[in-house]
């Protein structure tokens, strides 16, 4: 029996570690000749955080930050094509917009992936792992399907 | 926690009710603690202590009656006094102990143990700011918020500003004026400080320039807000707007905590503690509170301080 890996979602944020995930990533969708989508979140926590605040150019500030994230996004997107066309992938980018834990699992369960790569922070002290969200451990606790992490530096 | 409501919004109001009523039912309950513990037992700690020196020194009066009709006395005599122009401060009336108390100190040559635990409490300066603060803390970091009362807890925050408002009732122009002009030359020496000391900290470690620029208007004027004004102006990144805004609230959250004791251990006048808190905390929120726990009168002065810091938003926006 033969193992197939026909989609794999990257998903991908502007850190330094999702550089490492994305470029393993292309060689292990180009080892298995699969398709690589890779996905960047708009984070609507930020828009919906700065509504309660209640300060001068409020509304200004709120969209300019989800101006920001959306060009952060596109930059990040843009290398990872670069990367994808000269590696020779079959890829596609995607942007959505929402809370990054909800939205990935909705593109989950709204494709049929093969596999989940998340690039990940190396949290070893007691005080990084306080102040991180640590996204991949959430998704991995509410997904069944098969997730790589790729550990950042 | 709260985030997703959007209080401008009439139709999200009935969502917020459960939560608004148990913050208020909280609140009533924790002012009650307050009128009782750190203003009743406070005042009986100290007629206690009176009492207490006088049977020490044998001058007690002989009964419980002799002791009302004394103490009234004293007081219509300083009333009158007062209503002479003899005195300029009003006699407030007089803690009269009740006959259960009074007997204890006579009898035990002791103060009864809820008087020491009032002044305990005030010693520590355990008050109802400290324990709304601490209690919400408490409950919201063990037991949590149920999901029905969540969006109540965000419906209070809309008042703070229009309660500043109305303590504008408690100024008189000439105060205004005169605190003002003090909370000016502060104001223009922290906010030029906070900005000079930041861009060379900033150069020297290589920070990112939309960084040094919401940390010197949130931290040089008025925190949040005004980071939320300059984001736009000086293209700074997400994830920088939301280090500076930690940073300021982190740094609120510990002076709200520590400068009501170091006041008091330093013995600060309310003014002086009012005009310092007025300058360096710089959420609204949290420096009506640090204001608020030392006193009235320091968060009249803190309020000015603080009117006259917001004033220099428009500098940073140029």
């Amino acid at each position: 029996m033969s193992f197939e890996v026909k989609k794999i979602l990257l998903c991908i944020d502007a850190e330094k570690h999702s550089i490492k995930a994305q470029e393993f990533s292309i060689d292990f969708a180009k080892k298995f000749g699969a398709k690589l989508v890779c996905l960047y979140v708009v984070d609507a926590y930020p828009k919906i955080y700065t509504n309660e605040i209640y300060a001068i150019n409020r509304d200004e500030c709120r969209e300019y930050l989800d101006r920001a994230q959306a060009k952060e996004g596109l930059q990040a997107l843009q290398k990872f094509e670069e990367m994808a066309r000269v590696a020779g992938i079959n890829y596609q980018i995607k942007i959505r917009y929402g809370f990054r834990e909800e939205e990935i699992l909705k593109e989950l369960e709204q494709e049929n992936y093969d596999f989940l790569i998340l690039g990940r922070k190396k949290l070893v002290r007691y005080l990084d792992k306080i102040r991180s969200y640590n996204l991949p451990k959430k998704i991995f606790d509410k997904t069944y399907k098969s997730i790589i992490y790729i550990t950042g530096d | 926690m709260g985030v997703g409501v959007d209080l401008t919004d009439v139709k999200q109001w009935p969502k917020m009710l459960p939560g608004f009523l148990v913050c208020l039912l909280f609140a009533w309950l924790v002012l009650q603690y307050d009128k009782y513990v750190i203003g009743d037992l406070n005042r009986g700690h100290r007629e206690a202590t009176r009492l207490l020196k006088s049977v020490q020194e044998g001058k007690a009066p002989a009964s419980y009656e002799e002791y009302v009709q004394a103490r009234q006395e004293s007081y219509k005599k300083a009333l009158e006094k007062y209503q002479q122009g003899l005195e300029k401060k009003k006699p407030s009336k007089p803690f009269i102990l009740k006959k259960e108390d009074f007997d204890y100190i006579v009898q035990n040559k002791a103060i009864p143990g809820k008087f020491s635990f009032g002044e305990r409490m005030n010693q520590f300066q355990i008050t109802y700011v400290a324990v709304l603060l601490l209690g919400g803390m408490i409950i919201r970091n063990t037991i949590g918020v149920p999901k029905i009362l969540q969006p109540g807890t965000v419906a209070a925050r809309p008042w703070i500003k229009p309660g500043i408002i109305i303590l504008g009732a408690y100024y008189m122009w000439s105060d205004v004026l005169r605190v003002g002009i003090i909370g000016l030359v502060l104001v223009v020496l922290f906010v030029l400080g906070a900005a000079i000391l930041i861009s060379v900290w900033g150069k020297r470690a290589k920070a990112d320039d939309g960084l040094m620029g919401l940390l010197s208007a949130g931290v040089g004027i008025c925190g949040v807000s005004a980071a939320v004004a300059v984001a736009p102006v000086v293209n700074a990144k997400p994830r920088d707007f939301f280090y500076a805004i930690g940073t300021i609230l982190l740094f609120g959250t510990l002076c709200l905590f520590t400068f009501p004791y170091i006041g008091k251990a330093l013995d600060l006048h309310q003014a002086v503690y009012g005009a310092w808190v007025g300058t360096a905390i710089l959420n609204t929120a949290q420096l009506v509170a640090a204001a608020t726990w030392y006193g009235h009168e320091a968060l009249l002065v803190a309020n000015v301080v603080n009117v006259v810091r917001i004033g220099f938003i428009p500098t940073y926006e140029f």
